[in-house]
C-alpha cells in the first residue's frame, strides 16, 4: 500500500539530501510538523543512507593496493592542463591508415577563427535540429543501413556511437556536404526531447589534436581530430553538459 | 595541488564506490586500477575547473558498464536497461532485519542505473547535478532512480511491504 502523505516521496528524498534551496525546505518541514507518517518515513530514510555508509566506509580505512601506488609513481604527468587552454590534446591513437586525396584540408578545420567544421556543426544543428517532420534522411532504426551508406560516402569507416548511458537516442543522419566534399551527419534526442548533433568529415591530415569547446547562438559546439575523421558536435547545452557527452563519443570511436 | 597528489586523494573513495557498485573487492580494485591508469593517460582531458572526484567517478563507471557490455555481449551494443542486477549471484534471506550482509545484498539486486545513483547520492553526498554529469542522465532520471532505489530498499528491509523478490533457486 501506499502512503497516505502529502510530501512525494522524491521531495523528502530531496530534502534528506540536502537538495532543496531554503524555500522549498522549509514547506517540507511546515508539511512533516503536521505528518507524523512523513516524520517516519523521512527518519527511515536517513536510516538506510546512515546503513550504506556503515556497510562501505570501512573501505575508506583500508590500505591502498601497492599496484595502485605504483600506477601513481610512475606515471610521468608533467603538468596540470592549464585551466585557460582551450585545446585540450587527446593522447595516442591508432595509426591513421589511407590518406584521401579529395579531402576538407585539416589545418582550416583547426583553424582558431576559420572553425569551418565548428559552423558546418552549428548550422546543420540550427537547420535540422529544429525539424520535426523530417528531422533525417534515414532513420536511426536503420542504423546499419545509415552507417554503412555514409561510410561508403565518406570513403572511411563511420559509426553512430551508441549515446544511451548520456540519455541520448540515435534519431537518423543524412549525408552533408562541406566545401564539395561529403560529410555525415547523426542527430541524437533525449527523453527530453533535446536534440544533438554529431558531424563527421575527412581529416586530411591525419593528426590527433584536440577537443575544443565554443559557444555561438546559444550552441556548444565541440570538435576534435582523430585519425582519418574529424568530429564535431552541437547541441543547446552548458559546456558541462556537453564535456561527458564528448567523452563518451571519443571513447566509443576509440574502441572502433 | 598537483595532478598526482590530488587524484591520490581520491582513491579510497574510488574503491569505496567500486566496492559498493561490484560487491566485489577484487573486481573492485581491479576497477580502481583500470581508473587510475586511463585518468594518468588521459589527464589532459581533465578540466581542472570542476570537481576530480566526479570526473574520476565517471571515468569508473564508464569503465565498469564497458566491461559488462564485453561481458555479455561481445561486438554489439547493450543499452544499459539490458544489463542485469546481481540478482543472480546473491540469494535473498529470510530474515528482513537490517544487518550490514542485508544492505550489501539488497544494494546488489538493485538495477546498475538505480544502484550507481544511490551510492552516488547516499555515500558520496554529490549533488544530484554532480550524479547526473557522472551518469549522463538529465537531473529528473536522476531523481526518478533514487525514488525507485529507496523504495526498493524499503521492500527490502521492511516485512510488511510489497511481493517481496522472486525467489531464485
Amino acid at each position: 500500500m501506499t502512503r497516505q502523505r502529502k510530501i512525494e516521496d522524491w521531495a523528502l528524498g530531496a530534502y534528506a539530501d540536502g537538495e532543496l534551496s531554503g524555500e522549498a525546505a522549509l514547506e517540507i518541514e511546515a508539511l512533516l510538523r503536521g505528518d507524523p507518517d512523513a516524520q517516519l518515513a523521512l527518519a527511515e530514510l536517513k536510516r538506510h543512507k546512515a546503513a550504506l555508509k556503515t556497510a562501505f566506509d570501512p573501505v575508506l580505512a583500508e590500505e591502498i593496493p601497492p599496484a595502485m601506488k605504483d600506477a601513481l609513481a610512475e606515471a610521468r604527468v608533467s603538468h596540470w592542463p592549464q585551466a585557460s587552454r582551450r585545446f585540450l590534446l587527446i593522447g595516442s591513437l591508432a595509426a591513421a591508415v589511407a590518406l584521401l586525396v579529395h579531402a576538407v584540408d585539416v589545418r582550416e578545420l583547426a583553424n582558431s577563427d576559420g572553425s569551418t567544421i565548428a559552423s558546418a556543426v552549428r548550422s546543420a544543428h540550427a537547420v535540422y535540429g529544429s525539424e520535426i517532420r523530417h528531422p533525417v534522411e534515414i532513420a536511426g532504426d536503420q542504423r546499419d543501413h545509415l552507417t554503412s551508406w555514409l561510410s561508403k560516402r565518406l570513403g572511411q569507416p563511420v559509426i553512430a556511437p551508441d549515446l544511451a548511458a548520456q540519455g541520448y537516442q540515435l534519431v537518423g543522419g543524412r549525408l552533408l556536404s562541406l566545401r564539395d566534399k561529403p560529410a555525415a551527419y547523426f542527430m541524437y534526442e533525449n527523453a527530453r526531447k533535446q536534440r544533438l548533433s554529431l558531424y563527421v568529415v575527412i581529416n586530411s591530415e591525419h593528426r590527433d589534436t584536440a577537443f575544443r569547446m565554443e559557444e555561438a547562438d546559444g550552441i556548444m559546439t565541440c570538435y576534435w581530430l582523430d585519425g582519418p575523421l574529424a568530429y564535431a558536435l552541437a547541441g543547446e547545452m552548458t559546456r558541462a553538459e556537453m564535456e561527458p557527452i564528448a567523452h563518451a563519443v571519443y571513447e566509443a570511436l576509440d574502441k572502433t | 595541488m598537483a595532478f598526482k597528489t590530488e587524484l591520490a586523494t581520491h582513491i579510497p573513495f574510488l574503491r569505496r564506490f567500486a566496492r559498493a557498485l561490484t560487491g566485489d573487492a577484487a573486481l573492485a580494485d581491479d576497477l580502481v586500477q583500470d581508473c587510475i591508469e586511463r585518468a594518468l593517460r588521459k589527464h589532459e582531458l581533465y578540466d581542472p575547473e570542476r570537481p576530480m572526484r566526479a570526473w574520476l567517478y565517471t571515468i569508473l563507471r564508464n569503465l565498469h558498464i564497458s566491461g559488462l557490455r564485453s561481458e555479455l555481449r561481445r561486438g554489439s551494443s547493450v543499452t544499459l536497461d539490458e544489463i542485469p542486477n546481481g540478482s543472480d549471484a546473491v540469494p535473498p534471506r529470510q530474515e528482513d532485519r537490517l544487518v550490514l550482509a542485508d544492505v550489501e545484498e539488497a544494494v546488489a539486486r538493485l538495477p546498475l542505473v538505480q544502484r550507481e545513483v544511490l551510492l552516488l547520492v547516499a555515500l558520496d553526498e554529490l549533488s544530484y547535478r554532480d550524479v547526473a554529469e557522472i551518469t549522463g542522465v538529465p537531473i529528473g532520471t536522476v531523481m526518478s532512480r533514487l525514488s525507485r532505489a529507496r523504495s526498493f530498499l524499503r521492500q527490502q528491509f521492511d516485512g510488511d511491504k510489497e511481493p517481496r523478490l522472486r525467489r531464485i533457486k
